[in-house]
């Protein structure tokens, strides 16, 4: 659970040609897509990182337990790409759960995500491709769940 | 008198000396007996009773202890009634003498089983008087000699004798202790970190090197751990290096005939061809691609250098396939013509020490200040004990040719093994272990500059060229220090670097390093060189080290600062525990820094196990990997790397090279290892293999599985699917019936594709192209995590259908593929288990019920039992002399028997012409699991081993689209089967 929910790396053939006859001139150079982790950051006791791979119940009751008997009186509830929604879910079943003594602050970002392109035929000077590293943004979504301050 | 009475008094009776006894019969004859002789005579006052008058009507034996039921005072009247008015002398003295010479024969003999110093009470008994006698009281002391010195003549001791003749001070000696330590490791070669190991590790002598199995205390979860949130750190010298020299343009077609671009990067890819990165590949014997490969090579591209078009390579090959890689480099680079050693390289081993670091050395003995150690030093140096630690492969005879150069072209090739020491950091804050523990190197003065030096450091920094490239790699190198996990730098990046003696900035206590939070965060200039260096990598240039200098290599290992000295420097220091200022000009050390891709196929734990490689030249083994231990990090040996590659999903070799020589060489040598282990059981504690239908516990006859699949689906695919009845082997000699419904391919092979015959029928799929097709047939068409990538991807890819998989049948008849399997449930399946086809049934019952574990394999019947018995018996009745357990011949050295002869027959195992592998169980079977465990990165149990493509391809079609890709798993010492998912991942 500490990894972020990032679409996990896959490698998957991104074929430039379409058809064989039809477009020759097109670059016949197969490319292997790899997604890189997204850059994390030193992890606190009281975050928690929303992934799709882990069962919504046990995350919700992980930081159920952190606010109860953990002795936070906040947390931070990330979730990435896909996971926001049920980052948002579970922050708005704790919410729901605590009769009204909780409160939410959400904070939305833009995660830099980072994708190699390997050539399948990338051997120099025989008409290959050199490898590409490319960006892309991925949104973010920050939740803090606390108990307001007594005033 | 009870039964249990009489025994126990029997018992005590049994030692008595038979002229004394005790009547049992009761008291009751007293009497007359009273003045008769012995058997009046024993009055036992201990017993408690004492003797009643005759006519007394106590009939219990005078065994019984205690009062008697309300005869107390009864009792006490005896006592002053019995006692006899007079004795007589003469009787009384005969009685006793018997009894007394009966008691002084019982002390004076030693029982039977009993050494010499079994005479000795209990208590005073002492482990080291069985070798020592002068610990025995002196009484004893001359028997104990005559019996050590017999057992001592037994056992032929004269060897040991004579190492004794050593004092421990003499052996311990520096000098004597080298000769020892290179006589020890003439055999298996020692790393230089072997001592540091050997106090901690399980050693094990394996390919020529005496290597860290598994460390001696229980960390296997904490070693998983630390691949996993903090760092491993493992030795892996004992990978050999081979350099290859010459021009670019005839290296690459050299070398392109080893590899192939249908699996992967070749060497010539561009990226690692500049040097930028470190590249791998599996190679082949030349030319003959897809049959005959040798196995998987790690290899790194000095980056080119501006005047010359000389390039410089380094193959790093497991020490196992280095046999078979020397002469096949050898013929393609058409270096035949071996080069003599010249002479310093020639005789490492009688050269005198060639005067290590010789300013600091000399004036160290003269700043001795006691002089008794001066006085032994001078001593030393008088015998002149040509010892010299030996670094690098000792055991290689001086004048074996380590380089082999060309006539017609200009490639040389040098072996480099045990020359540059490679550790490994798996892990993701292995980086911020290497920023804590190394600096780069310090400049010099100006001051030196002018002057010449004898070290390569103060030469190097002559030019300013050499100079401002080690700050740009410096800087890069700091920058590391605000990334937070390793696998944010792109794979296998290179990082030249010169680093100053990390010892110098040894921390004082083992501690943790954990990423440096300030450079996290990091300025703006900061963070935009770091986003440079994760997108780009590493600029070309800063790959350049002088550790491809042999000149410099060999400059900083012997300039180097031994241990000794360099405390003596510490300790001179006015601060205690400051650093030591300034670095002594011996103190630089050249290195390279290889980033190591974490896992890359598969969709889960992405990266996980990335980490650093360290390539530091020899002799400078210990002096970082002490520093780099006192950060915390886990060592790992043999079995945390097997481990990490498992959970990385990646083969392992030479575990999972069956087609490469050194596989099969491999293979061998578990299955004599394991089948001796099982043989040291005894045989009714054996697991049964026969019974649990497993034809080849130990080894995977790979061969005849491909054949017998080939032959399934020539015969008429699934027509000809060969499903058994429940018992296969219902009569002893079922051997006709199976060959008649089933091809039987020609035995002979079966056993001989495991030996040294690298011409073996099967190949792995290693075609990139095909295992992606079969990855996505593999994957079920229509399950809840379906993502639409991939389905738009399966448009793109054949549909699976007969048409689309006859012509990969056709290709690859003979080949196996590399697979994962997950268990969908419990399990956990283990080395050697068998992957099955499922049936129908099967699946239909797993779809009605989720929770179904399995079907169960109905006990096979063992027929080799009754026959192994009917031998025994014979054998004994012909030589009742004939030991049982010269019965079962190792069935690795009686290879193949012709059917008529009786063949070996070990309880438990099925004798060597083994029937047909698939349809021996009432599953078909697929292939086998070559590493299986627990996984704790996945949660349940995983299993990595090899099935066979036709097979794979037949089972595919048939099953229902969104329960596609599922196989059973059986353990070798179990009937039950479990469900597994199979992936191939490329």
């Amino acid at each position: 659970m500490t990894e972020q929910c990032s679409p996990a790396p896959k490698s998957l053939t991104l074929q430039a040609t379409i058809p064989e006859g039809v477009a020759s001139e097109m670059d016949p150079v197969e490319f292997t897509l790899r997604k890189r982790l997204p850059r994390k950051l030193p992890k606190r006791r009281n975050d928690v990182y929303v992934n799709m791979k882990t069962d919504f119940r046990a995350q919700l009751a992980r930081c159920q337990k952190l606010l109860d008997s953990g002795g936070q009186r906040e947390i931070c509830v990330h979730g990435l790409g896909l996971a926001i929604n049920r980052a948002i879910n579970i922050a708005l079943q704790l919410q729901a759960c605590s009769q009204g003594a909780l409160q939410l602050a959400a904070n939305t970002s833009t995660v830099e995500l980072v994708d190699d392109l390997e050539p399948e035929d990338d051997e120099a000077g025989l008409g290959g491709a050199e490898p590409v590293t490319r960006t892309r943004n991925n949104s973010a979504i920050h939740i803090k769940v606390f108990y307001p301050d007594p005033q | 008198m009870s039964g249990a009475k009489q025994r126990m008094r029997s018992k005590k009776m049994r030692n008595q000396p038979s002229n004394v006894t005790f009547s049992a019969a009761g008291w009751q004859g007293r009497g007359e007996a009273s003045f008769s002789g012995r058997r009046s005579e024993h009055t036992p006052p201990m017993r408690g009773h004492g003797p009643r008058p005759s006519g007394s009507h106590y009939q219990s034996g005078g065994w019984v202890r205690g009062h008697y039921g309300g005869g107390d005072a009864k009792g006490g009247q005896g006592y002053a009634e019995g006692l006899p008015k007079y004795i007589t002398a003469s009787t009384f003295a005969k009685a006793r003498a018997a009894e007394v010479c009966a008691m002084v024969k019982a002390v004076s003999k030693t029982t039977g089983s009993s050494h010499v110093f079994g005479a000795l009470p209990k208590h005073m008994r002492r482990r080291a008087m069985s070798h020592d006698t002068k610990r025995l009281p002196a009484r004893l002391r001359e028997g104990a000699q005559k019996m050590l010195e017999k057992s001592q003549r037994a056992s032929q001791k004269e060897k040991k004798e004579q190492s004794k003749t050593k004092s421990r001070k003499a052996r311990r000696r520096h000098g004597n202790l080298l000769l020892e330590f290179n006589r020890r490791q003439r055999k298996n070669v020692w790393l230089e970190t072997h001592i540091w190991h050997a106090k901690r590790f399980h050693m094990v002598k394996r390919w020529g090197y005496c290597l860290g199995h598994r460390p001696t205390y229980k960390c296997y979860r904490a070693c998983y751990r630390a691949m996993s949130n903090y760092c491993l750190l493992q030795d892996l010298s004992y990978y050999c290096c081979v350099e290859l020299q010459g021009p670019e343009e005839q290296l690459l077609p050299a070398l392109s005939r080893l590899t192939s671009k249908e699996t992967g990067p070749t060497f010539a890819t561009a990226l690692c061809l500049s040097g930028r990165r470190q590249g791998s590949a599996v190679l082949y014997r030349a030319d003959r691609y897809p049959t005959q490969p040798l196995g998987p090579v790690l290899f790194l591209w000095r980056p080119r250098s501006e005047h010359s078009t000389h390039r410089q390579l380094w193959i790093w090959a497991h020490p196992t396939m280095k046999q078979d890689l020397l002469p096949e480099l050898q013929a393609v680079c058409q270096c035949t013509v071996a080069v003599v050693p010249p002479a310093p390289v020639a005789h490492p081993a009688a050269e005198p020490d060639p005067a290590p670091a010789p300013g600091p050395t000399e004036t160290a003995g003269k700043e001795q200040p006691e002089g008794r150690k001066r006085k032994r030093a001078g001593e030393e140096s008088e015998v002149a004990v040509p010892v010299k630690k030996i670094l690098g492969d000792g055991t290689r005879s001086p004048t074996t040719p380590v380089s082999w150069k060309s006539n017609s072209t200009e490639i040389v090739i040098r072996d480099l093994t045990m020359e540059i020491v490679r550790y490994r950091l798996i892990g993701p804050l292995s980086h911020s272990v290497l920023t804590d523990t190394l600096a780069p190197a310090s400049e010099c003065e100006a001051a030196s500059k002018t002057e010449t030096s004898c070290f390569w450091w103060p030469e190097h920094c002559k030019e300013e060229g050499n100079m401002s490239l080690h700050r740009e790699q410096a800087n890069v190198f700091q920058l590391l220090k605000g990334v937070f996990s390793t696998a944010e730098i792109p794979a296998g990046s290179v990082l030249g670097l010169t680093v100053d003696d990390p010892r110098l900035t040894l921390p004082a206590k083992r501690t943790k390093v954990g990423p440096d939070i300030q450079q996290l965060q990091g300025g703006d200039e900061d963070a935009d060189r770091r986003r440079a260096l994760t997108l780009q990598g590493i600029p070309e240039h800063c790959c350049q080290s002088s550790l491809w200098d042999e000149s410099v290599r060999d400059n900083v290992t012997t300039n180097k600062i031994p241990e000794q000295e360099l405390n003596r420097m510490k300790n001179e220091l006015l601060v205690p525990g400051s650093r030591l200022h300034p670095t002594p000009p011996q103190g630089r050390v050249p290195m390279l820094l290889v980033q190591q891709a974490g896992k890359q196929v598969g969709s889960e734990m992405a990266s996980w196990g990335a980490g650093w490689d360290l390539l530091l030249p020899k002799g400078w083994g210990m002096a970082f990997w002490v520093p780099l231990v006192y950060r915390g990090v886990r060592i790992g040996g043999l079995q945390e790397a097997l481990k990490h590659s498992q959970n990385k999903g990646a083969s392992h070799f030479p575990h999972d090279f069956p087609d490469c020589p050194a596989g099969a060489r491999f293979q061998q040598e578990q299955e004599t290892e394991l089948c001796a282990a099982y043989k040291r059981r005894p045989p009714a504690k054996r697991t049964n293999y026969i019974k649990h239908g497993c034809l080849a516990p130990f080894r995977c006859p790979w061969q005849q599985l491909a054949e017998e699949w080939e032959m399934i689906v020539r015969e008429g695919g699934d027509v000809d699917r060969p499903v058994p009845a429940p018992h296969p082997h219902p009569d002893p000699q079922p051997r006709s019936r199976e060959e008649a419904s089933i091809p039987q391919p020609e035995e002979g092979t079966s056993h001989s594709d495991s030996g040294v015959s690298p011409q073996s029928g099967f190949t792995v799929l290693r075609n990139r192209k095909v295992l992606r097709r079969l990855s996505a047939w593999c994957t079920p068409t229509t399950s809840r995590g379906q993502r639409s990538w991939r389905s738009a991807q399966s448009t793109q890819v054949e549909q699976l259908s007969p048409a689309s998989t006859a012509p990969l049948c056709a290709v690859y008849s003979r080949s196996l593929v590399w697979a994962r399997l997950s268990l969908l449930r419990k399990g956990r399946p283990t080395l050697h288990a068998t992957v099955c086809v499922p049936t129908l049934d099967d699946i239909e019952l797993l779809r009605r019920d989720p929770a179904f574990c399995g079907p169960q394999e109905p006990r096979h019947m063992d027929h080799f039992k009754s026959r192994l018995k009917k031998r025994k018996k014979g054998q004994k009745a012909a030589t009742s002399s004939a030991k049982p357990e010269s019965l079962p011949a190792e069935p690795g050295s009686a290879p193949s028997l012709t059917p008529g002869s009786a063949p070996s027959l070990t309880l438990g195992l099925w004798p060597d012409p083994l029937p047909s592998v698939t349809s021996h169980c009432s599953r078909v079977t697929l292939g086998w699991v070559t590493q299986g465990d627990f996984t704790l990165s996945a949660g349940c149990g995983e299993a990595l081993g090899f099935v066979s493509l036709t097979g794979l391809l037949h089972m595919l079609p048939e099953q229902p689209p969104d329960l596609r890709g599922l196989v059973l798993l059986r353990n070798p010492s179990s009937l039950q089967y479990r469900f597994a998912k199979i992936n191939i991942e490329v």
